[in-house]
């Protein structure tokens, strides 16, 4: 079999791949190794009658134009603008809700974010539409100076100190930032964590439906789509992609294959080490990925007590910035934290569709919660003890919440690895850290999700535009394939 | 108030970037004025009065970047300098007793690193390959004040320069080695390790040359208290005024530029030209005006305040440390997990200590009365304040550390018959916390200040603080063209 393209994985950045290459005329096809599209998109039921995502309730936002040029919303996606978020303490009865007032210095701080944070995209696309002839490691220039990089010296601490007077904003905004998360706030260059959030907003019905739509723009545009088969190998010869082979061993033919997968993943599952030359390997083993999630999803007997204002946002256990570096330094000797942070997020309050009548699924994501941890693996012990950590965390802020909690279901880093295929369960695709970002995200000298291996293109969270927004990376990496096409580089 | 007189320039501080400032200007034609807040030039490399019949300093310990061209134009060798280690390896001491021994011949290094980690053993040939290699090219970009030479050519060189300036020196390390040991032995060198852009000082360290090798630490002969002596005969020499025990309280500007200086005695001394030796934030904050360099610049420098600090000891004993068949002439570095270097964030004692021990008599006896001995310890990573107070937490601290050493040299406590403690919160405040965008400037940025006429000449122009005397001659050139422009109108 042979196409022009093969995409390796079908989420968000997978398919928005197939349906922008597709739609210029190629011949695709996308490889994913789970029963369904989707990846993280993902709504399952995980008590008889309640419904939630396992690993994550909203994804990051995808820009307008890109949600416009997919078509999305002709598809059945429907996005509901985020609502405020509010920040709960545990030694206080009564929440907090400061982004309600629309003038206050945290506007201006998030419009800040968001800026830099579209300045980068912009950027990221412009990368891609240059070809740059290259092979291997060779004569690309220096990265230039990205736009948000004056955040890359700062530290998250020291800029909300600047930028905020009061100490409960402060709180809330590093928590929000950090929610999933983890990372000493004092450490300069952790500013760069405000980029990432930006203005998320949730998919009514679920997120698996806006896989559903992401699908169905792909497939109609004539890209195909085969499940199940996962990718076991890459086919090159003198540094260029020929193809894949698949488990069942299938090959199939290829001029360029866009990756999905995180780094290490795709180079260290997909190609033989003794293949790769030694700068790759190198490279490829310092990029740092570390898992920091984990998620608690409940099914409640009836909402807890939260006034209603509060309910439909994302409520934020904001203790403060000693509290994060506490948590990270814990999360780094690879022991559980004794609060890791927290955001809970009443799911059943913005779609009553997700549990029974009368009946609520709340999810708290936790940060700070290692992979590896330091006495061995994770076993049913340490889950216990976890769960029970955090639904007494739940309980000092939302008081009678764990009477009425009816079953639960915890997802650590490992299951995250296992179900989503990222290295160390890492959510972002590589830790957000100022060698990490922008240009030096993947490979440097290879701009717009390019790799050294001539036809190999990153489309995922390691790619420059990852942590930047939902199906951003992958529109980047199939302009940078079009781009190459054209300019004769894919022949 | 009164008149103090007036000079070509003024230099604040009489350590080693202020006296070879001095003296380069001096010996340039121009009338040069040091003033010296403490009792005695010298700055942290003079001798301790606490300790009779010791030389030994809180400050610098050993030298690593002595720059060749000051010890060549001052005449350092002809009044004396000479060097009684010149390599001394790094000794990372195990509580297991399977030591580091990092000496410059790197397969005896990588057999050591192979007990541990033999992965590590191949991985560290290369590291240091990559490191060396890095640093002779980065070697013209730091030297020269003037950005006249070329960032490096070699486009690899320039891309992993680009990363490193962000990195932390724990990522870089991470990237190469597995074995923790390993790791929290190298970070030692990278101060605060943490700090993305550390990585950069591990390659700046690696391009300093001493005694001709590149990346060796090495001891003068008297130790660094000679090395000040010397210059201060040098500076004395050319005809520099020095003022002992005047405390500069302010700035005095004309404009944007500077006019002089006023003291805490309240003397005013005009020159067109400053040249600090103390650092930018204690310069810019707390001797020039409130806010003259504006709102965003005062901020930067306040963002830029270290987070943690170090604490020094020195102590005198009776008989020399059993040290079990270790080379004596060595840093030893105790640096149990990479997690220690990350203590300074709390407010109380942190845990795990990470520390420098060297024996400067061993190399030279001639530094403590006959039959005693000195150990000098740094210890790193420590909080600039803690909860009860430094003052009350000396005790405890000194306590640990020795308890530590301990490990490795027996019956420490109780030879020990002498002891000076520097603590975190003496320490004149450095720069810090963001090291890429210093370590990639220019040498003629570092110098420069936003006030005309002002030019720091001290550790806080120099790529990484050090004992070099760099900066002091660089940044006198750069006044002494700037007075022959003025005298030339």
């Amino acid at each position: 079999m042979r196409y022009d393209a093969a995409i390796i994985g079908a989420g968000a950045n997978g398919l928005a791949v197939a349906a922008t290459l597709a739609g210029a005329g190629l011949s695709v096809i996308v490889l994913e190794r789970a029963q369904a599209c989707g990846g993280r998109a993902l709504t399952r039921e995980f008590h008889p009658g309640f419904r939630a995502s396992p690993f994550c309730d909203e994804i990051a936002p995808i820009p307008a134009e890109i949600f416009r040029s997919l078509d999305l919303a002709r598809r059945g996606a429907i996005f509901v603008p985020p609502s405020a978020s509010s920040a709960l303490w545990p030694d206080r009865s009564s929440g907090y809700l400061p982004w309600a007032e629309p003038h206050s210095s945290i506007s201006r701080l998030l419009e800040a974010s968001r800026r830099r944070g579209a300045d980068s995209r912009a950027r990221a696309l412009a990368d891609a539409l240059t070809p740059a002839p290259r092979n291997w490691f060779g004569t690309a220039p220096v990265p230039a100076a990205w736009l948000g990089e004056d955040w890359s010296q700062v530290s998250l601490a020291d800029l909300l100190e600047e930028s905020l007077l009061d100490a409960d904003s402060r709180a809330h905004l590093m928590a929000a930032a950090l929610s999933g998360r983890t990372a000493d706030p004092f450490l300069a260059g952790t500013a760069l964590h405000l980029l990432a959030p930006g203005d998320s907003g949730c998919e009514m019905g679920g997120l698996a439906r806006l896989a559903h739509a992401l699908e169905a723009t792909a497939r109609a545009a004539g890209a195909e789509i085969s499940l199940g088969l996962d990718v076991a190998d890459i086919r090159h010869a003198k540094q260029r992609m020929r193809g894949v082979v698949l488990a069942d061993g299938t090959d199939i033919d290829a001029r360029a294959v866009i990756s999905t997968l995180d780094l290490k993943r795709t180079f260290f599952s997909l190609f033989a080490w003794k293949d790769l030359p030694q700068a790759i390997v190198r490279r490829v083993s310092s990029f740092r990925q570390a898992a920091a999630t984990a998620r608690l999803l409940l099914a409640l007997d009836a909402p807890p007590s939260v006034a209603a204002d509060f309910a439909v946002g994302a409520l934020h256990v904001a203790p403060g910035a000693s509290n994060f570096a506490d948590a990270h330094s814990a999360w780094r000797a690879g022991t559980i934290p004794e609060h890791p942070p927290l955001t809970l997020r009443l799911v059943s309050a913005v779609d009553p569709s997700l549990a029974p009548i009368g009946k609520a699924v709340m999810t708290a994501t936790l940060g700070c919660i290692p992979h590896h941890l330091f006495d061995g693996p994770w076993t049913h012990e340490k889950r216990n003890a976890l769960r029970e950590r955090v639904l007494a965390d739940i309980e000092s802020v939302l008081p009678g919440t764990a009477a009425r909690v009816l079953a639960t279901a915890l997802i650590v880093p490992p299951d995250i690895e296992e179900t989503l295929g990222l290295s160390e369960g890492d959510l972002d695709g590589g830790e957000i850290a100022p060698d990490q970002m922008f240009g030096l995200r993947g490979f440097a000298d290879c701009p717009g999700g390019r790799t050294p291996v001539t036809g190999l293109y990153l489309g995922g969270p390691s790619a420059p535009a990852g942590p930047l927004g939902s199906c951003v990376s992958g529109v980047v990496a199939a302009q940078a394939v079009l781009a190459d096409l054209k300019a004769g580089h894919l022949a | 108030m009164s008149e103090g007189g007036s000079y070509d320039a003024v230099v604040i501080g009489a350590g080693i970037g202020g006296l070879t400032a001095a003296a380069y200007l001096a010996r340039a034609g121009h009338s040069v004025l040091l003033l010296e807040a403490q009792e005695t030039a010298g700055g942290t490399c003079s001798a301790l009065a606490s300790l009779t019949g010791v030389r030994a300093s809180l400050g610098a310990h050993t030298l690593h970047a002595l720059d060749r061209r000051v010890v060549k134009d001052l005449g350092l060798v002809r009044r004396g300098l000479k060097f009684v280690s010149r390599d001394m390896p790094l000794i990372g001491l195990r509580p297991d007793g399977r030591h580091l021994v990092l000496g410059r011949d790197v397969h005896a290094a990588s057999r050591a690193i192979a007990a541990y980690a033999p992965a590590d053993a191949q991985a560290y040939r290369l590291y240091r390959k990559e490191l060396f290699a890095l640093a002779r090219a980065l070697r013209p970009w730091w030297w020269e004040a003037e950005n006249a030479a070329p960032m490096p050519r070699r486009a690899s060189h320039r891309r992993l320069l680009a990363q490193l300036g962000t990195t932390s020196a724990v990522a870089y390390l991470s990237g190469w080695f597995e074995s923790e040991a390993l790791k929290a032995t190298l970070a030692f060198d990278a101060v605060s390790p943490f700090v993305p852009g550390s990585a950069l000082t591990l390659v700046s360290r690696a391009a300093q040359e001493m005694c001709g090798l590149q990346g060796a630490v090495a001891v003068p002969q008297g130790g660094p208290a000679a090395l000040a002596q010397m210059l201060i005969a040098a500076v004395r020499e050319q005809g520099v005024e020095i003022r002992t025990a005047s405390r500069v309280a302010k700035l005095i500007l004309a404009g944007n530029a500077v006019a002089g200086v006023a003291l805490e005695s309240g003397d005013k001394i005009f020159a067109p030209m400053v040249l600090s030796d103390l650092s930018r934030r204690a310069t810019l904050l707390d001797l020039a005006p409130t806010a003259c360099i504006g709102l965003a610049r005062t901020q930067a420098l306040l963002r830029d305040a270290p987070q943690t600090g170090e604490a020094a000891m020195v102590f005198v004993l009776d008989a020399a440390p059993e040290l079990g068949g270790l080379q004596a002439t060595a840093r030893f570095v105790i640096a149990d997990r990479l997690e220690a270097y990350a203590g300074g964030r709390t407010r109380r004692l942190p845990d795990d200590l990470v520390l420098e021990a060297v024996i400067p008599t061993a190399a030279e006896p001639a530094l403590a009365p006959s039959g005693q001995h000195v150990l000098s310890v740094r210890v790193h990573g420590l909080p600039l304040a803690v909860d009860g107070g430094w003052a009350a937490m000396a005790a405890p601290l000194a306590g640990r550390v020795v308890t530590l050493l301990e490990r490795h040299m027996k019956h420490l406590r109780r030879h020990i018959v002498g002891v000076d403690i520097r603590l975190p919160n003496a320490m004149p405040v450095r720069d810090g916390n963001s090291f890429g965008g210093r370590l990639l400037a220019p040498f003629a940025r570092r110098i420069a200040t936003p006030i005309e006429g002002l030019l720091l000449c001290g550790g806080a122009a120099e790529p990484v603080d050090a004992v070099s005397g760099r900066a002091g001659r660089l940044a006198a050139a750069m006044a002494a063209v700037r007075l022959a422009r003025e005298r030339a109108r």
